[in-house]
């Protein structure tokens, strides 16, 4: 079964590198829609067995918490969308999200948002410090669209902002970069140590 | 043609085939190159050394296989460092592929370590529902998880579950990183800033960026980015691994890939003075 296991996992490793070092091809479509509908159907799955069936066979049927009936309404209302003479049906689940959703990022967001404030509130005694803040200062202005970018200090607050932020995109493709190279090795680790094992 | 404009022009599957190459080579033959550890890395090692003897420590898993090369590593540091301090594991996944990627690597890590299932680990399967489990998991923990084990089994059937009825018994809130929106901050909005758990988050290294924020503004104890994170806390765990290995294909493949962006700026600039000329 291992076998099996180990040549199933390569055969699909080299289907999805042959669009890249070949061209789009048959077997990079199959292993495409394997991923996919594989990837769909554990999550219905896992879902189901390991939190719906659980969850009902405690909560409403043993506990008797019949209350707990109305999110499951709320949510087969969802479904009210594929049948065009009771889709309004769907309306309820999504004001009752857009509600809560709403309700919940106005009082748990400020909680971060303020700790980060916070946290560029530094003193001036280090190189690191000092540049921070006026990576922050300078960003900010940058994204200060209420005021004309005309002066000399609001044009070259703005400009350096710019700098940091080419900065912080450069960093953050240096990391794009040694992300994408780890997936490219931890396949080449398998076929060379896994599968081939001449590594 | 000039060289530049050959270069240009080079068909791209060259530079995959010189990149496959390059990161190919180190695992053939490993190096060795020496590892620095830095800051983020050495606080989420610290924050895992602070545990309690036999504290209990709630890992979230929330990544997928596409990201087992950097995440597993990570995950098999904080099941060693948490065994050398006696403490238990709890395992829960936010993300369908999560449980059965982490039930894969926890076994093998587990059996090495002679852990037993249900008294050193458990892992709590997949539970959906996003925000709304998080919050739960502070309420509620066993009917946030549905009162099931990954294998469907009763979660009064495991001595670790026993007494862990909220989020807030645990001793350290561990959070393996690797989708978006980022859990690490959500987790930190519905559970972490109420319950005010020691937390800290690994996460790969393309979401490092947006995590080290909330790192840098003390809401995370440590941060892991990535392969380099995970090799980091093999360093310290003296506990050299697959991260670490690894690490001679990620500098070799960065070596080549700013030689490549050296090259094409001068041949675009060279490009640009022939033009002018």
């Amino acid at each position: 079964m291992e076998q099996v296991q180990l040549w199933l996992a390569a055969f699909f490793t080299i289907c999805i590198y042959s669009m890249v070092l070949y061209k789009d091809n048959k077997l990079f479509r199959f292993a495409e829609i394997v991923m996919v509908s594989i990837t769909a159907a554990n999550e219905i799955v896992l879902t189901f067995h390991n939190y719906i069936k659980p969850a009902v066979t405690v909560d409403i049927v043993r506990d008797k918490k019949v209350w707990l009936l109305i999110p499951i309404i709320l949510g087969l209302f969802m479904y009210s969308r594929f049948f065009r003479s009771i889709e309004w049906l769907a309306r309820f689940p999504m004001a009752f999200f857009l509600g809560v959703g709403a309700a919940y990022v106005l009082t748990k967001t400020p909680a971060i948002f303020f700790t980060q404030i916070q946290a560029t509130f530094l003193s001036l005694n280090t190189i690191n410090n000092i540049l921070f803040v006026i990576g922050v200062i300078t960003v900010v202005v940058y994204f200060f669209f209420t005021v004309p970018r005309e002066g000399t200090f609001i044009k070259g607050a703005s400009e350096t902002g710019r700098i940091f932020l080419l900065i912080a995109f450069g960093a953050s493709f240096g990391n794009t970069v040694m992300s994408r190279i780890s997936v490219l090795l931890g396949r080449l680790q398998f076929l060379l140590r896994d599968f081939l094992k001449i590594a | 043609m000039n060289i530049w404009e050959r270069l240009g022009n080079l068909d791209h599957r060259i530079y995959y085939v010189i990149l496959i190459i390059v990161v190919g080579i180190p695992v053939l033959k490993p190096l060795g190159l020496p590892i620095k550890v830095g800051q983020p890395a050495q606080d989420f090692f610290d924050t895992v050394d602070r545990l309690p003897e036999g504290g209990k420590v709630l890992v979230f898993i929330n990544y997928r296989t596409d990201c087992i090369v950097e995440m597993d590593p990570q995950l098999i540091c904080i099941f060693k460092h948490v065994a050398q301090k006696n403490g238990k594991v709890i395992m829960v996944s936010g993300v369908d592929e999560g449980a059965m990627v982490s039930q894969a690597v926890a076994s093998k890590v587990a059996e090495e370590l002679e852990l037993e299932y249900g008294v050193d680990w458990i892992n709590l399967g997949y539970k959906p529902g996003g925000d709304v489990f998080m919050k739960k998991m502070v309420d509620d923990f066993w009917e946030a998880c549905a009162y099931v084990d990954i294998n469907g089994q009763p979660l009064d059937e495991f001595p670790i579950m026993h007494g862990f009825n909220s989020l807030a018994k645990a001793d350290l809130v561990l959070n393996l990183v690797a989708v978006v929106p980022s859990p690490g901050e959500r987790l930190l909005q519905m559970a972490i800033i109420p319950t005010k758990v020691p937390y800290a988050v690994g996460t790969t290294a393309i979401q490092a960026t947006s995590e080290m924020v909330f790192y840098s503004s003390g809401q995370y104890q440590g941060l892991l980015a990535g392969l380099r994170g995970a090799a980091e806390y093999e360093f310290l765990l003296e506990e050299p691994g697959d991260a670490i290995a690894g690490m001679d294909s990620q500098s070799f493949a960065h070596i080549l890939v700013i030689v490549l962006i050296v090259l094409g700026n001068l041949g675009y600039f060279l490009g640009e003075k022939k033009r002018e000329g």
